[in-house]
């Protein structure tokens, strides 16, 4: 998916007033991109994603997902799409806990009213992708934070989203973990053409990335690593 | 349908807690089965009873609480009486017209105690009354049971008694034994002329007729009479009855004058029946009585009904705001397990927000959650509310010493308890949907406890 942020700013409301978050934002995402957004705690990497996501909206400025404004559009617009053209990778998984590993990867197309008899399938395929293929039925509070990523990476590529976004999605893992879910992420990202945003603070997440921004209070421009 | 099976299996995942809340609502619900069965079967039987007597026109003296007869009349009826002597108020004659008045008046009062002496009567001064009786009711206790007994005249010799008995109190059938006849003298029927005492009957007037139901409650027979002991009279069972009306054979029957001997209540009644020719004009009918007697109350049988099933309403309000206290605790109790199951999940709805979901669907999850919790609360409680009802009828028959069943569990109380229950339920998923439309997806996927 293409996508373009065009003069974005976002202010928080504070007790001490007004905080910038961020500042005459501009970025071009081109259909397959990867790309990793680096940058110290609180200098609004999360807010950047969230506003890709269509789950919070800026206070100025413009993004487009290919020619639409998404800002613009209503909140039940920005639902669906976020449904059906947005995955999300958190770094708390934020699986649900009282599904199984196949129930949470089928989650979206259940939310999305798909045709039932693909649920199951597609759901096995993309576990299958991410490794997961021996773990349908279990619970997913018996899996360690490696899996869990990866059944949620599987949630968030279900319903084949052109861009995926990544919070942190290895800052509650181990070297190994990461490393697999780097290489899992680099995989879709490359063999799907899903562009992939990805906020990290890990230079060695970041090196994955085709092109790396640094954010830095409230303004984005390419990190040299 | 994802709501339902996210709520589904969250109810199962919090075992312990969603087993609290379904005892809540089966506590209320089973409250309210319980306490307002008894309402519910009070109403029954009033409708039952009032409806089954083929009574056109009740006279009731003037002031009188109109507490339902009989059933209720063993929990005490407010006992006014009409004085048959004295149907008008002493009036000064100021007027011709006045006096005109008071003398037509006077002449209706003659015949409506001659009509109230004989069984069939031609009025010209009340034209379309067919009959009338006077009727007594008081209540002894026997074997430790309150038996109500009624008083009404069981007809002549000219005039099958059985036959004019069951006229007003249709359906009757004899099972065992004979209907006994009156000999008694109509004039003297309800005691004008001569004040008796129980000693003054005579032995065909010391007899009584029983409802088929109180024989067996209380090992009645015909062989052994029944004997008063405050009063010193024994009485004879001539006759077991049965009716259609299944309360009526809960009471007794005693002819209209040892009623009154036994009372002291000479030429007093609790209330006159009349049937009337043509029940189109009954009104009319009712409004010339009410002109000639101005200090008795005059209701047809739906009026009747109406002004009793107003106490009965009063009945259930207190009964239901009884039981409310425990709707109000089930729903508190509801409410909170729904609200905690929200705050305990927020971050789990801020992801589902996140990957789409949108908050209708959340929404509905809580509630069906919510509903599922209360219907198996309430039809559980349902359950418990029967086997409450037939404790709090033993209790209940206990207190008042009543020989008859009181509770009733009827359709539309079940119906009432199941809509509680969905209330309940509906109404503890209020503020978590609230909460849920408000939810902020990043604050939410933030949240901490």
């Amino acid at each position: 998916m293409k996508v373009s942020m065009q003069g974005i700013y976002k202010y928080w409301k504070s007790e001490f007033g007004q905080v910038r978050v961020l500042e005459n934002v501009y970025m071009d995402l081109a259909n397959g991109d990867f790309v990793a957004i680096m940058g110290p705690s609180g200098t609004g990497k999360s807010t950047f994603l969230h506003l890709l996501g269509c789950i919070d909206r800026p206070s100025f400025g413009k993004i487009f997902f290919e020619n639409t404004d998404i800002c613009a559009l209503s909140e039940n617009v920005r639902e669906e799409l976020r449904l059906e053209h947005i995955g999300f990778v958190f770094q708390n998984y934020y699986l649900i806990p009282t599904l199984s590993v196949l129930e949470n990867v089928m989650l979206p197309m259940q939310l999305a009213n798909s045709y039932v008899g693909q649920q199951e399938d597609r759901a096995i395929k993309m576990l299958e992708l991410v490794g997961m293929e021996t773990k349908f039925n279990e619970n997913t509070f018996k899996l360690s934070g490696g899996q869990r990523q990866r059944v949620a990476t599987a949630r968030a590529l279900i319903n084949n989203p052109g861009l995926l976004l990544a919070d942190e999605p290895t800052g509650n893992l181990d070297t190994r973990s990461t490393r697999e879910i780097m290489d899992m992420l680099r995989i879709v990202n490359k063999e799907q053409s899903i562009t992939t945003v990805l906020v990290t603070h890990d230079p060695k997440v970041a090196a994955y990335a085709d092109r790396v921004y640094y954010l830095d209070e409230g303004r984005i421009s390419p990190a040299n690593l | 349908m994802i709501s339902f099976s996210l709520a589904k299996k969250n109810i199962v995942r919090k075992q312990e807690r969603s087993l609290l809340t379904i005892i809540g609502v089966i506590l209320a619900v089973g409250c309210f089965v319980a306490l307002l069965s008894i309402s519910e079967g009070l109403n029954k039987r009033l409708k039952s009873e009032v409806m089954s007597r083929n009574v056109d026109l009740y006279v009731l003296p003037s002031g009188s609480q109109h507490l339902p007869t009989g059933s209720i009349g063993a929990f005490g009826s407010a006992g006014e009486e009409i004085n048959l002597g004295q149907l008008l108020p002493e009036e000064p004659l100021n007027t011709e017209a006045k006096q005109e008045e008071i003398a037509a008046a006077s002449r209706v009062k003659g015949d409506f105690i001659s009509f109230l002496n004989s069984s069939g009567f031609d009025s010209t001064m009340v034209p379309n009354i067919k009959s009338a009786i006077g009727v007594s009711r008081f209540q002894k206790t026997i074997r430790g049971r309150t038996v109500v007994f009624w008083g009404l005249p069981f007809g002549t010799s000219e005039f099958d008694g059985a036959s004019a008995f069951s006229s007003y109190l249709p359906g009757m059938r004899i099972t065992n034994g004979v209907f006994p006849l009156e000999t008694k003298e109509p004039e003297d029927l309800y005691g004008f002329k001569t004040k008796r005492t129980a000693e003054d009957l005579s032995d065909a007037e010391k007899v009584f007729i029983a409802g088929n139901k109180i024989v067996e409650e209380l090992s009645m027979s015909m062989e052994r009479p029944l004997i008063l002991k405050k009063d010193n009279l024994s009485l004879n069972l001539e006759c077991v009855v049965s009716f259609n009306a299944g309360f009526q054979d809960y009471f007794c029957y005693l002819p209209i004058q040892t009623a009154m001997a036994i009372e002291d209540s000479h030429g007093k009644v609790n209330e006159i029946w009349i049937q009337v020719e043509d029940k189109s004009k009954i009104n009319e009918t009712k409004v010339l009585l009410m002109r000639y007697f101005p200090n008795l109350e005059f209701k047809t049988g739906s009026e009747y009904l109406g002004i009793s099933g107003d106490l009965l309403k009063y009945a259930w309000f207190l009964q239901f705001a009884i039981a409310l206290i425990g709707i109000l605790i089930a729903t508190t109790a509801s409410m909170n397990t729904m609200l905690m199951s929200t705050f305990e999940r927020v971050r789990e709805f801020g992801a589902l927000r996140a990957i789409g979901a949108n908050r209708s669907t959340i929404a509905l999850m809580i509630l069906i959650e919510s509903l599922i919790l209360s219907s198996i609360g309430g039809a559980a409680g349902i359950i418990v509310g029967i086997l409450g009802s037939t404790f709090l009828d033993g209790a209940v028959q206990a207190i008042f010493q009543t020989p008859f069943p009181m509770a009733n569990i009827t359709f539309n109380l079940i119906l009432y308890a199941l809509c509680l229950s969905v209330l309940i339920g509906v109404i503890g998923a209020v503020i978590p949907i609230v909460l849920v439309y408000r939810m902020e997806i990043i604050k939410a996927l933030k949240w901490d406890m």
